[in-house]
């Protein structure tokens, strides 16, 4: 019987703990190394397991790893490892290579990359083959994003997959995912079985088995610790004796776990134990949960309940604005209208970057992986590229909506496998190589088929949401009729969730909100699950609200009433805001004084008898130049030159809509330099100096020399501003002034941040330090003058 | 060793506009006030630390079979006869709001910075009270001579990473970013 036979029987019995059973045995160096010099003892403990009555068990390899160990050791570590656990193994048992995590935390808040870490675990994997392990147990993982590159990694090689996470006592990863949100994303992985293992003891995850025999379709894997740790005479010590684990473990299996074991101070005695107590428990075999879901690196969506908003505002089409943002590389305004979006309740983002003479493989990733940084919704990735799509689904931590594939052969070949490898919920569009279909039967057959072709590739109905497709009234009267007819059948016939881009509807006709309102509100009433919409338009909301409210799906008007409160307020005029102080204008006053409701009010107000660039001139950077002053002259504190500085970026969004897309600008590079990933400096920077209307290139934190030079070149700036928080990162700077040096020996380079002192500055021989964010708007204005 | 999650400790905004370097300003409270909710909400506090005997000559600190070459940190701890090496963090969601808020205005991300810095602060000094006694402040490597490269140490010591999911970068930093190392003498 393979492992996997073996799983579908309901039951798989694990092992226990290694490194206290070591211990025990007097051996005190760290577990992997027992592989070199104790390999017998090794040996020894996985026998003891096969006798209290495991099924299968997990070689010594659990820290090895080449971001721990270099690679020979490595090596030298899994041959150890495996002839140890192969001289054990039994007739009809098992072994499992175990993979731990890399020790390292991923970007974008560590300094790993995803793929490096991907790499790491695939150096371990393909070299584990040869001694020929049943399945692969990715184990103790804290972090979502990693378990997915070591899942990734693993999937290469054909084996079963097996996935035990941390969870705290809050039911969350140390990276804050819940349950819903892992199975969301183990199931689209196509994990073979996952669950819990080591940090809580077992009372704590038989509770949380619940959750997951609530959400997940997969076998569910327990491997609790023996308790909580204490030190005992110099000893860690577990709180739960082995008949305690034992009585426990029989409730984990009756709330569905399935595959059991133990971890951190468990050792044979609680294995037999368990296996004893659990013999006459009927396994519970998990059932097939029907469910939806979208996820993040922290929630889970379920589609079908209510419905849903997607915001639709990430997308360049008919966007003079966002055009420029893609062309000029400007990640932090697409990323604005991410949190906008947000803010205004929608509760996953459409993200599409597709713009010809862009590289949107690249700037899909990255606005995808900085999206992720900055907001927690599901994103939807929204692409007709497949190689751009492919490498978006492969970096995004979670379970991503995927827009779209339609009944096109080519597109559906195209698309179908990249959800089957890495995951999501796909959007289906009804039209294939003859169009859209003009009737209600024509679209559901369409639907018919891309189900039929998505269960070749292992994609469930549940995981496929269709859009019987929008099309504009303006050139047939009846398309609204139709859409509305394909949704009800679609939904009801083939029992799949439903989506809508409503806002097609209107298309060449005037108030086209009004419209767009209306067609929602009978969109929803219609069954739609999901709509991809204008999150900023107040007519969709209105009819979203309002229809939630009087059909009971808000039973408690908690997402009427806040709302409705922010709407009436909206209707009160804003103009006095910014009351003018003597001899200031009402802009001024409002920039000093750092408010940005009012900044946008009022910059608003005087585009109606002022030039954008006359604003810009006469009002906007004197005032700014005003709070610097005081600030240089230690009247204004820090967090004041901000608010004015965030006060007069609202007066800029508001005049830019009406000024000439700009070329030619001055423009700096900005970077927090190599090793370094403290960022807030460098954005204070950049923040001041946008307002002094510098163009600037954010290169971001932990940017390699190569990278600052490349972009330097390219732009042919003629400032580079580089920041360092650490003493140990300073080398770096130094490194990439010498490289700037040699390759654009025509750039100045400006250094700041916390250890950074003139002396230091002369050393590494740059241009000038500068002690903070006014100073550097001062040497700018030197170098460009 | 003893590893605890605890409940969020008050930040203090007075605090916070401190580390803002907002001087006497007070316009900017209630930004503070908003970057402390907004750190309140996403911070996950753990702590982590263990008692040990300890050694020392002029130049060196000896912890078990840890000798630390500093000749302040052993100069901290003359009057000491022991100490607790501990770590603290006040999780990863900090990081994700000082992230997201940078993007959205400067201040404010000044404000949750600063409340995040503030915040590990208070997790620390709740740590001192749970270990009682007299003690010696708190001394963390890259302090006076103690070597920042102790930071490896410190990390497997304590076993950072599964204890309270700290890790250490190349460059030899914490990350979540707004955790803290240290070594306190036990007077």
């Amino acid at each position: 019987m393979t492992i996997l036979e073996k799983i579908k029987t309901g039951r798989l019995i694990l092992d226990g703990g290694m490194g206290s059973l070591l211990q025990a045995k007097g051996i005190t160096c760290p577990s992997e190394f027992a592989n070199l010099y104790h390999r017998d003892v090794v040996e020894e403990i996985h026998r003891s397991y096969y006798r209290a009555g495991s099924d299968a068990v997990s070689a010594n390899t659990f820290s090895v790893n080449p971001l721990r160990h270099d690679k020979e050791l490595c090596l030298q570590m899994l041959e150890g490892a495996f002839q140890a656990a192969n001289a054990a193994r039994e007739e009809g048992k098992y072994v499992l290579l175990d993979v731990g995590p890399t020790g390292k935390l991923l970007a974008p808040y560590g300094d790993l990359s995803f793929e490096d870490a991907y790499e790491s675990f695939l150096f371990v994997i393909e070299h584990s083959m040869q001694y020929r392990p049943d399945a692969v147990f990715i184990e103790t993982m804290n972090d979502s994003y990693e378990t997915k590159a070591a899942v990734l990694a693993a999937k290469e090689f054909g084996l079963p997959v097996f996935v035990g996470n941390v969870y705290d006592a809050s039911a969350k990863l140390m990276t804050g995912a819940d349950i819903p949100a892992m199975v969301a994303m183990l199931e689209g992985l196509k994990v073979d079985a996952f669950g819990l293992n080591c940090s809580l003891g077992p009372e704590q995850m038989s509770e949380l088995v619940k959750t997951f025999a609530e959400y997940s379709s997969t076998p569910i894997l327990v491997k609790p610790n023996a308790g909580l740790p204490r030190e005992e005479g110099g000893k860690t010590v577990y709180d739960v004796s082995a008949d305690d684990f034992a009585e426990r473990m029989a409730e984990a299996v009756k709330n569905g776990g399935n595959l059991i074991g133990g971890c951190c101070g468990t050792t044979p005695d609680f294995i037999k134990k368990t296996v004893e107590k659990i013999a006459d428990i009927v396994p519970v075999l998990p059932t097939k949960k029907h469910k939806t879901l979208v996820s993040s690196y922290t929630h889970a969506l379920e589609i079908g309940k209510i419905p849903l908003l997607v915001g639709e505002r990430i997308n360049p089409t008919g966007k003079k604005r966002f055009k420029q943002a893609l062309r000029e590389n400007d990640v932090a305004y697409i990323l604005n209208e991410g949190t906008a979006q947000e803010e205004r309740g929608a509760h996953i983002l459409d993200v599409n970057v597709g713009l010809p003479e862009i590289d949107e493989v690249e700037m899909l990733d990255t606005v995808v992986c900085q999206l992720q940084a900055v907001t927690d919704l599901p994103l939807q990735i929204d692409t007709v590229h497949p190689g751009a799509m492919e490498r978006a689904l492969r970096h995004y931590n979670g379970k991503p909506l995927v827009n779209s594939v339609d009944g096109k052969q080519e597109s559906l070949d195209a698309i179908l496998p990249l959800v089957g490898k890495y995951g999501g919920t796909l959007i289906c569009l009804t039209m294939d190589e003859k169009g859209i279909p003009t009737t209600a039967e024509g679209r559901a057959e369409i639907a018919r088929k891309i189900i039929r072709e998505a269960e070749k590739y292992g994609i469930d109905r549940d995981e496929l949401i269709f859009d019987p497709l929008t099309l504009t009234v303006s050139s047939d009267a009846n398309a609204g009729r139709v859409t509305l007819d394909s949704l009800t059948r679609i939904k009801e016939e083939l029992g799949v969730k439903t989506s809508l881009g409503v806002s097609n509807v209107s298309f060449g006709l005037p108030a086209r909100e009004m419209l767009n309102g209306a067609f929602f509100l009978l969109a929803l009433e219609h069954g739609l699950d999901l709509a991809i919409m204008n999150p900023l338009s107040d007519e969709m909301l209105k009819s979203y609200r309002t229809y939630l409210a009087l059909t009971g799906k808000d039973a408690d008007f908690s997402g009427y009433i806040p709302f409705a409160e922010t709407h009436a307020t909206s209707l009160v005029p804003t103009g006095k805001t910014a009351m003018a102080e003597e001899g200031k204008t009402p802009l001024e006053h409002a920039i000093v004084k750092g408010l940005k409701d009012g900044a946008h009010a009022e910059a608003q107000r005087l585009l109606q008898t002022k030039e954008p660039l006359q604003i810009i001139d006469e009002v906007i950077i004197p005032a700014l130049n005003a709070v610097g002053k005081g600030f240089e002259e230690k009247r204004v504190y820090l967090p004041q030159l901000l608010m004015s500085a965030d006060a007069a970026k609202e007066a800029f969004s508001a005049i830019k809509q009406a000024l000439p897309p700009s070329e030619g600008k001055d423009k700096i590079v900005l970077a927090t330099v190599k090793g370094d990933i403290h960022d807030i400096g460098k954005n204070i920077v950049r923040v001041l100096l946008e307002n002094f209307g510098f163009s600037v290139i954010d290169l971001g934190k932990d940017v390699s020399p190569e990278k600052i030079v490349q972009a330097t070149v390219e732009h042919q700036c003629k400032l580079v501003g580089l920041s360092a928080l650490m003493t140990t990162t300073v080398p770096y700077m130094a490194e990439t002034i010498a490289l700037l040096r040699e390759q654009a020996p025509f750039a100045k380079v400006v250094v700041g941040g916390a250890v950074l002192t003139q002396e230091y500055a002369d050393k590494i021989g740059a241009d000038r330090y500068c002690a903070d964010a006014m100073a550097t708007v001062r040497y700018a204005q030197e170098v460009f003058a | 060793m003893t590893a605890l999650s605890i409940p969020v400790p008050e930040i203090s905004v007075k605090e916070v506009l401190y580390y803002m370097r907002a001087g006497q300003d007070e316009s900017a409270r209630a930004i503070a006030e908003e970057g402390v909710s907004l750190v309140r909400r996403a911070a996950d506090c753990k702590i982590v630390y263990e008692r040990f005997p300890f050694s020392r000559t002029d130049d060196t600190v000896t912890i078990g079979s840890w000798t630390i070459c500093s000749k302040s940190l052993s100069a901290h701890l003359k009057e000491c006869r022991e100490v607790v090496v501990f770590g603290a963090t006040a999780g990863i969601g900090v990081d994700r709001v000082i992230t997201a808020s940078g993007n959205r205005s400067g201040a404010l991300s000044l404000a949750v910075d600063s409340a995040g810095g503030v915040l590990v602060e208070a997790v620390c000094d709740r740590l001192e009270e749970l270990i009682g006694g007299k003690r010696v402040f708190r001394y963390s490597p890259g302090y006076g001579d103690f070597p920042l490269s102790e930071q490896r140490e410190m990390a497997n010591l304590l076993k950072l990473e599964k204890t309270i999911g700290v890790t250490l970068t190349e460059g030899l930093m914490l990350r979540p970013t707004k955790s803290v190392t240290a070594i306190i003498g036990i007077l």
